[in-house]
């Protein structure tokens, strides 16, 4: 039997967070393409519960998505600090190792703990209310009226329900995440700092999609999909750290060449420039501005004056159950904009896979990549026509989601794997120059002695 | 002495109406409907074009002028995972109670687009307590929606006086008790496109003012 050693169980581990970070992706793309975002009004309390024991005849409508959501989103984030808990320990000593996993565990006991003691009795006492009505009502009816006044809510929406701690949280995630990642450069990408990294961007990310729902605003909605795109990447990159490839990794001559490893990553860019832009038209709810393709409006690029405005929202498509605001000009150029952004990419992974098989042929293992790159692209392409095509059904809408964040991973981790190869292969020329200067000082030496 | 009149007309549509959109009603909402498949109602027209749900509203001729402070609550109800009435209309100011009748779960998310009108978003338990919603800015038209249930929707038109109507099921609508002057009156229909106005003046008794509203 097979020994696995810690390092394997390591790897192992952080490649099962990053795969059901994706899967957290998908269930974020359900929300949003259910337009299910706000239907839990309150945060972090869902409907006055502990979201832990919100009772599950409540999983309805657009609360299945967004209830799911978020207890997906905490598993994900236990996920986290174990992760990067466990890679700390093992890649720091003494005084350094201790911080660190103080500073994890107190932030993980911040976000179990409730609030005030008052805060805490008010919310006990919703709940207690809640579970006797739940217990004793029919079945047709089983989430039942909290005792509230004439014109009140049980569970509302604002910034009012945050608790305190939640709200510092927010304020000093940012500048403990920008530190942990000035850390992770300064030490050369150092594993244990991207651990901690990736720790303080889970916690912001819960976060920010606590804020989105309090606070109304869809703006704080793109900065969130944004993160979780950035958050799988970083994932990603660790997974491939501590992999036993990365340790192993030998300079080749299949690898590819500073060239084409520095358009790979031009590449990444324009795919996360890209997905932000996916991200602000689902939160600007512009998916739908725009409802044919190849053409838009009929046209190449669509005229955006009053007039065409108005022919536009009387289309047959805005005649849905779903209720469409007006589309506004501003909806029509961000919805070209990605078209735009989609067709740049598309020809410039294809460009990309046909200069990796020129110049590495197709026994690297890189050139293969690149095409399996472009070929994701491409059926990227595909369900984003679909999702015009159908109307923004959920589930293709979603699809698009997901493919674009594997098509970001998959060309980043390609992208990662070539720069080690080189950076290995840097190493072994200095090695060998060191080696050649030794070996010419000897003879020197020789000579001298005769 | 100043008079006043009744500002009364008709609403019809023009070419071809749409057809609406049976709802994606889940289990719990569909046992409420009996068998019955509810559709979309965004035009609800009657046999000889008569189209009902259109906001009318006077936009100018009023400015500067005072109202007294709108009295009692403007009601929407939850009916079958439906809001009842689909369109209707308040003043700023004025209380709009928003009521349960449905043995499920909804939250009430009202989504103001102008500055200075809050939005809210608000749980509502299974024939929960009424919630109670005021605005100060106008605005036409105000959304209501369910996040719970997504085809749930309800529309208002907030002014900020008490000149505006909602036309029924028969296309009519009456605006009482408009003092004597020059106005310009709006029909504006949710899904029709923008409002269409019309010049009217007012010397005592009763004016008639019909409209044609095209369908998008």
């Amino acid at each position: 039997m097979p020994v696995v050693n810690q390092s394997q169980k390591l790897h192992g581990f952080v490649v099962v967070t990053a795969l059901a970070t994706l899967g957290l992706i998908g269930l974020g793309g359900l929300v949003t393409s259910h337009q299910a975002g706000m239907a839990v009004p309150d945060w972090p309390t869902t409907y006055g519960y502990n979201m832990f024991f919100f009772p599950f005849s409540g999983w309805v409508g657009g609360i299945f998505y967004e209830h799911t959501h978020r207890l997906y989103a905490a598993f994900i984030g236990l996920l986290t600090s174990i992760m990067a808990g466990w890679i700390w320990w093992r890649h720091t000593e003494s005084k350094t190792r201790w911080a660190g996993m103080l500073t994890i565990l107190m932030l993980v006991m911040a976000l179990g703990h409730r609030g005030s003691g008052k805060a805490i009795r008010e919310a006990d006492a919703a709940v207690a209310t809640n579970s006797v009505a739940v217990a004793s009502a029919p079945a047709a009816q089983d989430i039942s009226p909290v005792n509230v006044a004439e014109g009140e809510s049980p569970a509302s929406g604002g910034a009012k329900g945050i608790p305190f701690h939640f709200k510092v949280l927010a304020f000093v995630m940012p500048v403990l995440l920008v530190f942990a990642l000035v850390q992770s450069y300064r030490s050369r990408a150092a594993l244990h700092w991207l651990a901690l990294t990736a720790f303080f961007a889970v916690i912001f990310q819960g976060l920010l999609g606590g804020l989105r729902v309090a606070l109304y605003k869809d703006e704080v909605g793109i900065f969130h999909a944004t993160l979780a795109q950035l958050f799988l990447l970083l994932l990603s990159i660790i997974a491939l750290m501590t992999s036993r490839w990365w340790e192993q990794a030998k300079s080749s001559p299949l690898a590819p060449g500073r060239k084409l490893l520095l358009a790979s990553g031009i590449a990444c860019v324009a795919v996360i420039l890209q997905l932000i832009l996916g991200a602000s038209m689902r939160h600007q709810h512009a998916g739908l501005a725009v409802p044919d393709f190849p053409l838009a409006h009929g046209q190449v690029w669509p005229a955006t004056d009053e007039a065409s405005l108005a022919k536009y929202n009387g289309h047959s498509s805005r005649m849905d159950t779903r209720d469409f605001n007006p589309i506004t000009a501003a909806q029509v150029h961000l919805h070209m904009a990605h078209r735009a952004g989609a067709l740049i990419i598309w020809v410039g992974l294809i460009t990309l896979a046909i200069a990796y098989v020129r110049s590495l042929g197709w026994r690297s293992p890189f050139t293969r990549a690149a095409v399996i790159w472009a070929l994701l692209i491409n059926s990227q392409a595909v369900v984003g026509a679909l999702t015009v095509w159908t109307n923004k059904a959920a589930d293709i809408a979603t699809l698009h989601v997901v493919l674009g964040a594997a098509t970001l991973i998959y060309g980043s981790l390609m992208t990662f794997c070539g720069f080690r190869c080189r950076m290995v292969s840097g190493r072994v020329e200095v090695l060998a120059a060191a080696n050649g200067r030794t070996q010419s000082a000897n003879a020197e030496a020789m000579i001298a002695s005769q | 002495m100043a008079s006043a009149a009744d500002v009364v007309g008709k609403i019809t549509v023009t070419g071809t109406v749409p057809a609406e959109k049976d709802l994606p009603l889940d289990p719990k909402c569909g046992e409420l409907h009996k068998g019955a498949k509810p559709t979309t109602t965004f035009y609800v027209v009657g046999p000889n074009k008569e189209l009902a749900d259109v906001f009318v509203h006077i936009t100018k001729g009023l400015e500067g002028k005072k109202f007294d402070a709108p009295a009692g609550n403007v009601v929407l109800d939850q009916v079958g995972c439906i809001y009842v009435p689909y369109v209707t209309g308040a003043r700023t100011g004025q209380n709009i109670e928003v009521r349960t009748s449905d043995p499920v779960l909804h939250n009430v998310h009202p989504t103001p687009a102008v500055a200075g009108n809050k939005e809210y978003n608000k749980a509502q338990m299974p024939k929960g307590q009424p919630l109670m919603f005021t605005w100060d800015k106008p605005e036409v038209f105000l959304k209501f929606k369910c996040d719970v249930h997504p085809w749930m929707f309800a529309y208002v038109g907030l002014v900020d006086h008490p000149f505006f109507a909602v036309t029924g099921k028969d296309g009519t609508f009456t605006i009482k008790n408009l003092p004597d002057g020059k106005y310009t009156i709006d029909a504006y229909h949710r899904k029709a496109g923008k409002p269409v106005s019309k010049e009217i003046e007012v010397k005592g008794g009763r004016v008639t003012v019909n409209f044609e509203i095209p369908a998008a």
